[in-house]
C-alpha cells in the first residue's frame, strides 16, 4: 500500500535536514577551529642545551671564491627609494648628458662632411650668354628636360647666365630655355645631338679626370 | 631578526665566521629539533639529526639564493634528511610524545593538576592524530598553524607550489579532524 506525501510535512522534513546541514557545518567549522587552536597551543620541546655549540664546533671556515661572493652580491634584491623633488637635479644631469652625447655621436652627420653619393658627383657649370635674356633655365637628360628648379642666375652686367650643377659622369645632353618658350643649344659645346624635333641638344662628357666648364 | 639580519649572517659566514652561522642555529634550532623530534621520536636521535641539517645548510651555504627566507630552505633540507631517516627505520609514536607527567606536578591545586592533566591529554591525542597523516600533510599543518609560516613560506619550505600548499593544508586538516574525532568519538 501506497502512502500519499503530505506537503506540510515534506516542507518540515526539508527544513529539518537543512538546519541540520547548517548545525554540522557548524560543528564541523568549530571543530576546525579548536583543532588550529590546539595545534597553535602544543608544546614544543626544547633543543638540548649545547647543541648549537656542538654544530659550530663541527664546521670549518668556509672559503668561497671571490666570483660567487660577487654573484650573490649581484643577486641580493634591494629596495629603492627616492623624492621626485631630489630627481630634478639628476633628471637635468642625465637630459645634458644626453645632449651632449648626442652633439657628439658618431651617427651625426658632420656638416662639412658630404653625402657619398653626392660625392661621386662632378662639379660642372654652365654659362650662357643671351643678352636679351628675361630668364634662362637649364633643361637636360639629367632633371628629365624639366626646368623647374634649374633656373640660371645673371651676373652683374655681363649678360652672362651662370648655373653651377654636380653631374654623375657620363654623357649628357642639355640646352637652354630662354625667357620659357625658346630652346637655346650651347654654342660653345663641340658635340650636339638632334632632337629630331627640328632642335640641337648640346651634348656633355662629363669625367672625373677633366672638370667642365662650360 | 628579519631578513635582512639573515642575510648580513649568512654573508659573513660566506666571508669565513663560522660564528656567524651561531646566530642561525639559535634561532632555528628548536622548529628543526622538533620536526626531527616528530619523525624520530627519541631526542638523542633528533639532535643528532637536527645537527646534521645544520651542517648541511651549512656545506650548501654558497647556495642559498640571497633575497629568499632562511627557514622555509632549512626546513626543506631537515624535511629531506627526515623523509631518509624514515626510509631506514620505522618510527615508534609512542616515543615521540610530548606528554610529560613532570608538568602535573607544580600545579597548586588539584583542580589546576587536574586542567594540566586534561590540556596534556589533548596534546597527546593531538600528537598521535598529526602522527597518523602522511609527513608532507602533518608538516603543513605544523608550519602553518603552530610556526604561523605564510603559504609562500610552507610552499617553499614543502617544495611545492603555493596552490598546492594551500590544499595540502587545508586537505591536511580535514584528514586530522577525521583522525582526531576516530581516536576521541
Amino acid at each position: 500500500m501506497s502512502r500519499k506525501k503530505d506537503p506540510s510535512v515534506q516542507h518540515l522534513r526539508d527544513s529539518s535536514a537543512k538546519l541540520d546541514n547548517t548545525v554540522c557545518e557548524k560543528d564541523e567549522n568549530q571543530d576546525l577551529l579548536a583543532l588550529k587552536r590546539l595545534i597553535y597551543r602544543m608544546p614544543d620541546r626544547e633543543a638540548p642545551a649545547g647543541l648549537a655549540q656542538s654544530i659550530l664546533s663541527s664546521l670549518e671556515p668556509k672559503t668561497v671564491p671571490g666570483w660567487v661572493r660577487i654573484y650573490r652580491w649581484a643577486l641580493r634584491p634591494r629596495t629603492v627609494t627616492f623624492q621626485p623633488l631630489k630627481l630634478v637635479p639628476a633628471a637635468m644631469v642625465l637630459l645634458l648628458g644626453l645632449a651632449i652625447a648626442f652633439q657628439f655621436a658618431p651617427w651625426r652627420k658632420d656638416p662639412g662632411s658630404m653625402d657619398p653619393r653626392q660625392a661621386s658627383l662632378i662639379p660642372v657649370t654652365f654659362t650662357l650668354s643671351y643678352p636679351k635674356a628675361e630668364s634662362v633655365s637649364l633643361i637636360g637628360s639629367f632633371n628629365q628636360w624639366n626646368p623647374a628648379g634649374h633656373r640660371m642666375r645673371q651676373i652683374g652686367d655681363l649678360n652672362t647666365w651662370v648655373l653651377e650643377l654636380r653631374l654623375p659622369e657620363g654623357r649628357h645632353e642639355y640646352a637652354f630655355l630662354v625667357d620659357g618658350k625658346m630652346v637655346v643649344p650651347d654654342q660653345s659645346s663641340p658635340f650636339y645631338q638632334s632632337d629630331g624635333f627640328g632642335n640641337r641638344n648640346s651634348v656633355l662628357f662629363v669625367s672625373r679626370d677633366e672638370p667642365a666648364n662650360i | 631578526m628579519d631578513g635582512n639580519d639573515e642575510q648580513n649572517c649568512i654573508d659573513r659566514v660566506l666571508r669565513g665566521e663560522v660564528n656567524a652561522f651561531g646566530t642561525l642555529v639559535e634561532r632555528y634550532q628548536k622548529p628543526i629539533f622538533n620536526l626531527m623530534y616528530r619523525m624520530a621520536g627519541s631526542s638523542d636521535k633528533a639532535a643528532d639529526l637536527t645537527q646534521e641539517t645544520f651542517i648541511r645548510a651549512y656545506q650548501k651555504l654558497e647556495r642559498f639564493h640571497p633575497g629568499k627566507k632562511f627557514f622555509p630552505w632549512l626546513y626543506s633540507i631537515g624535511l629531506n634528511l627526515a623523509r631518509d631517516f624514515a626510509r631506514k627505520k620505522t618510527w615508534n609514536p609512542e616515543a615521540g610524545s610530548t606528554l610529560n607527567p613532570e608538568s602535573f606536578s607544580g600545579c597548586n591545586s588539584p583542580g589546576d593538576q587536574h586542567d594540566r592533566m586534561c590540556e596534556s591529554l589533548e596534546f597527546l591525542r593531538l600528537e598521535k592524530a598529526l602522527n597518523e597523516l602522511p609527513l608532507i600533510y602533518r608538516e603543513a599543518l605544523i608550519l602553518r598553524y603552530h610556526d604561523e609560516c605564510s603559504m609562500r613560506d610552507i610552499a617553499a619550505a614543502l617544495n611545492l607550489s603555493v596552490s598546492a600548499a594551500k590544499m595540502r593544508v587545508h586537505r591536511g586538516l580535514d584528514m586530522l579532524r577525521e583522525q582526531y574525532i576516530r581516536r576521541n568519538p
